[in-house]
Formats: C-alpha cells, structure tokens, sequence
C-alpha cells in the first residue's frame, strides 16, 4: 500500500502534558481521510506536526516516504497545502492580492493560476473587496485557495466547516470533493462534525486522548454501520438455523437477542420461525450512524 | 530568501501603516526644518536630528509588519510551503532593516529640500559624512534586531507591539541616566570673574555624589551597548570611540540574530 503520510509513534509533549502520544496513522494516496475525535483530542496539534510548525518529542513520520528528520522533507512540504485552525490569509489585501502574496511566497508568476483557482473556489467576482470583509465561508474558501497555489498533491484542512453556515457547508463539501476527483488530490481533514465528515471520507481514524484508536475505510465502517434487525426470540437455537439456511447475516447478541443485518422481511421471518417453534418476542430495526459508531468506539456517552 | 523578500516588498507595497509612517516621516522632517532657528543651527544638525526619535517608529513598523504575519496567520503559510525558519527570519529582518533606511534617507531628502535655503550648508567633511552614514545604518540595523527578536519570538502582535515601545523608553531614561552619571563632574568648583573679565577659582570641592569605579564602569557598558546612546552620539554630532560606535554595534547585532534564528528555529508555532 502506497501511504503518502505515514507516523510512527509520535509524541508531542507541553512541559508535563502529553498532547499526543502513540499516534500512529497512514494516509493512502487519493483519500479523504477524516480526522474525527472531540476537541483537545490532539488532532490540531497532530497536524501543526505535520505542517512543519513543531516538531514531535518522540516517533517520526514520513510524508511521501521522507522522514521528517531529512533535510528532504522541505522540499517534500512543497507539495502540501493547509489549513491549520483558521484561514491563513491577509485580511487588509484582496482575495487577488492575496493569491499573488503567496505565489511569490512559493516563486510562482501566477496571474493565469491565480484566475483559474478564484474561479474553482467560487470568488472571482470578489474584485476589491477586502479579505476582512468577507464571510467566514468566503475567507474559508479564499484559505483554501491559497493552500492550492502550487498544485499541491495534499491538503490538509483543520476544522474546516467551524462558523460555516449551512450553504457554506454544501459549498466546501462540494469543492472538497471537486478537488478530488478532478485533480486527485489527496485531502487530510480533521472535525468533530461526523455527520459531514461521512459524507466526504474515504477513510477514517479516530482520535482520542492523543492516539488514533482506529483507523477505518468508508467501506468497512458503513459495513459495520449497515442497517440491522434486532429481534427478541424465544429459541435462539432455531432461529440461527434458520438464519444459516436463509444466508442471513447475523450475530446473537445475547440469551434471546439476535441482530440481522440487511433488509429482513419481518412478517416473512416471523412466520417461518413460528413453524419452526421459535417465536418473535420483540424486533427493533436500528441504523447505526457514524456518530452511534464513534460514541460507541470511545466507550459511550461519558467519554465523549 | 530571494522569493521570501520579494513576497515581503509586496506586502509592504500593500500595508498603509507603512505608507502613514512615511508621510509621518515628512511632516517630522518639514516640522523639524521649521522648529530650529537658522542662525543657532547648521544643516548637519538638522539632517542628524531624525536618528534621535526613529527607534520609536521602527518599534511600530516592526511589531505591526512582523506582528501582523502572526495574528493573521501568515507565517504559518510559509512554513508549511517549505522555507527554512532561518530564511524566514532573516528576511523579515532584511525588510524592517529596508524600511529603517528609507524612512530615514526620506528624512533626509525631506529636510534638505526644505532646509538648503534656511540652514547654513553641510560643515561636515565627506570622511565624516560617511562615517555618520555607517553608524546610522548600524543603529537602525540594531533597532531592528531588537524589535525583530522580540516580534519573532513572541506570537502576540499587540503585546509585542507594547513590549517594543516600553522598551525603547526603557532605553531612552536608561540611556539619559547613564550619560548623566558618565558626565557627572567629579569636583564642583567655586568660581567668580574679575573687573578685567578674567575667571578665578576660589574653591574646588569634591562631589559627593560622584560614582564609584564600578557605577561608571558599568554605566560604561551600557552606554555601548544602548543603541538610543548611539542615536544621541550621532544627533549631537559627536565623534564617539571607534569600538563604541561600530565594534560593539556589530557585535550586538550579530549576538541578537543568531539568538532570535536559533530560539525561532525551535519555536512550537500555532
């Protein structure tokens, strides 16, 4: 598997507090890989790591197969693009002036990209108008253009949709995954909004307390998140008969609790199990969310 | 650094606190043509006499130019592109050092234009012109130092800001207290002046306020290194010790960069 982020063991430690310790993930080419845990998880200070702007206290990590103690790994930094918490951006200069301060930032002449990248962020028309008088959606947007000046191959975005309106959602979630699959770019976003986040992400790590507690593919989580049928039964025994007959997925929850997965015919299922002598007591069909998933991953309610 | 320093330029181009100090600069100097009178003064006088307050204006320019770059994020960006710390550093301090000059050289073609008629011409051979030029650079280049050193280290603008003018009048009382006590006189003497004209001592009595050895020597230190000290040097138009005015600028300015490179080299940047 081609990773073009990868850590190991890394540690960042404030004095006595160990703000991430352990965390070890890997970021395939082409994903959007969701960075989910709840705030002071570690994953801001996970990507300040990665940015380049600290350093870890222990563990290293490889962006496009450089260690980040190769002097390689600046020039590899040319190739990403981010944004850390808030838009970097110069809110006295337009958003033109703005995209050509960071082109001369990277040593690029410009106009043609400069125009071209307005007009995929939705702000070419924003002509004189100044970056501090643009919504927060606006200013997002007008970050994310600058951490495409370049072409970068990845881009990170910390909490990209906080203060977003509902529309400047849509639009971000649009251009995200405009960006893609149009120009396949790899993409590295971290929030605590999971119900977004699923609608984007190829893939998944959880953070908590400093350490990634999971990584997962968008296919296996929504394996794991399928629809299912949980059904109260007086003989377990004959309804997991029937159940291997049917090739019914299944797992028995408890003495008398089974949970089918998939679509279940519920009358279908309760008269062939009744001639079978096994009655249906109680059924409940449940969807598990990625949100149940993540509370239940963290241990409940409590810890989250 | 070449791509950094241009990004710089182009951003300074853009700033109107920039623009604001340097009109500042032209009304100081018109206001400074104005002030003196031209039959108590010379031009050199009045070209010297800007170097005296530009430690405050850098104060602003730096920690509102380099502050800015935190509080709106910038720096992070050029980061995260891949220039080296060291670079970013450096060029920072190569454009406060740019704006430094200017403001100065713009002093200067300011006063002349409106002052060559009044003021009697330049009495300052091309030796010493020179050597003024050099120490001004050296000044303003160590203001910079100072204020970029605290600026860069230090993520808050405005409490960068604050931390660089309070430390330019620290440094301005410092630097008046320590030329009182190198200047004190070590006796007072009693003296009166006779119908032909002619002085006569009467008395010669010891100060008793006079400072020890140590007070002088120590008063001697920093004098050198107090860059308001040089600024005064220069405005007086006084020729002060070769190694006071050049030497330990040099040093100072040197000792403070590589501090503030390696410091912000291991700086943890949010």
């Amino acid at each position: 598997m081609e990773y073009i982020l990868e850590t190991n063991n890394l540690e960042k430690k404030y004095k006595n507090f160990k703000a991430i310790s352990n965390f070890n993930m890997h970021l395939e080419k082409g994903a959007i890989y969701g960075l989910i845990g709840k705030n002071g998880a570690g994953k801001t200070t996970f990507i300040r790591i990665i940015c380049g702007l600290q350093k870890p206290t222990k563990g290293t990590y490889k962006i496009y197969n450089v260690l980040n103690n190769n002097k390689n790994i600046i020039n590899v930094r040319k190739r990403i693009g981010a944004i850390v918490e808030t838009p970097s951006i110069y809110l006295d200069m337009t958003a033109i002036d703005n995209l050509k301060e960071q082109c001369k930032i990277i040593g690029l002449p410009g106009i043609n990209e400069i125009e071209e990248i307005l007009k995929l962020v939705g702000l070419s028309e924003t002509g004189n108008k100044k970056a501090k008088n643009f919504s927060l959606g606006m200013r997002q947007r007008l970050g994310i253009a600058i951490a495409l000046i370049g072409h970068p191959d990845l881009l990170i975005l910390d909490e990209p949709i906080n203060g977003l309106d509902p529309e400047g959602i849509v639009e971000l979630r649009e251009l995200i995954l405009k960006l893609n699959i149009e120009k396949g770019i790899t993409f590295l976003i971290s929030s605590h909004y999971l119900d977004e986040l699923s609608k984007i992400a190829t893939h998944y790590g959880f953070v908590s307390n400093g350490t990634i507690i999971k990584e997962i593919s968008s296919a296996k989580l929504q394996n794991e998140c399928k629809i299912k049928t949980q059904i109260s039964v007086s003989n377990v025994k004959e309804c997991v008969k029937y159940l291997e007959k049917m090739k019914m997925s299944y797992d028995v929850a408890s003495e008398n609790i089974i949970n089918i997965y998939g679509k279940v015919n519920i009358s279908d299922l309760a008269v062939n199990l009744s001639s079978q002598n096994c009655i249906i007591n109680e059924f409940q069909e449940k969807e598990e969310t990625l949100e149940s998933y993540y509370i239940n991953l963290m241990g409940g309610n409590k810890n989250v | 650094m070449y791509k950094l320093l241009k990004a710089n330029l182009f951003k300074l181009k853009k700033d109107i606190t920039f623009w604001a100090f340097l009109v500042i600069t032209v009304v100081v100097a018109m206001f400074t043509v104005g002030r003196y009178n031209a039959e108590n003064v010379t031009m050199d006088k009045i070209l010297n006499e800007y170097v005296m307050y530009i430690g405050f204006f850098i104060a602003f320019l730096v920690s509102l130019f380099i502050g800015r770059e935190y509080a709106d994020g910038v720096m992070r960006n050029k980061i995260i592109v891949g220039h080296k710390r060291s670079d970013i550093y450096l060029s920072n301090l190569i454009i406060c050092i740019f704006i430094g000059i200017l403001m100065e050289l713009v002093y200067v073609i300011i006063a002349l234009i409106f002052g060559i008629n009044k003021f009697e011409n330049v009495q300052m051979s091309v030796y010493d012109i020179g050597l003024t030029v050099v120490k001004t650079v050296l000044v303003i280049i160590m203001y910079c130092s100072i204020y970029s050193f605290i600026t860069m280290l230090y993520s808050n603008a405005t409490i960068s800001m604050i931390i660089c003018i309070i430390l330019f009048l620290v440094m301005y009382f410092c630097g008046a207290n320590v030329l009182l006590t190198l200047h004190a006189k070590e006796y007072y003497t009693s003296t009166y002046i006779d119908e032909q004209g002619v002085e006569h001592i009467t008395n010669i009595e010891p100060n008793p306020n006079y400072p020890s050895k140590l007070k002088r020597n120590v008063a001697k230190f920093i004098d050198a290194i107090l860059p308001i000290n040089r600024s005064l040097e220069i405005s007086n138009l006084e020729n002060g010790n070769m190694y006071v005015s050049f030497v330990f600028p040099i040093l100072i300015i040197y000792v403070i960069n590589m501090g503030g490179i390696k410091l912000f080299k291991y700086k943890d940047l949010k």
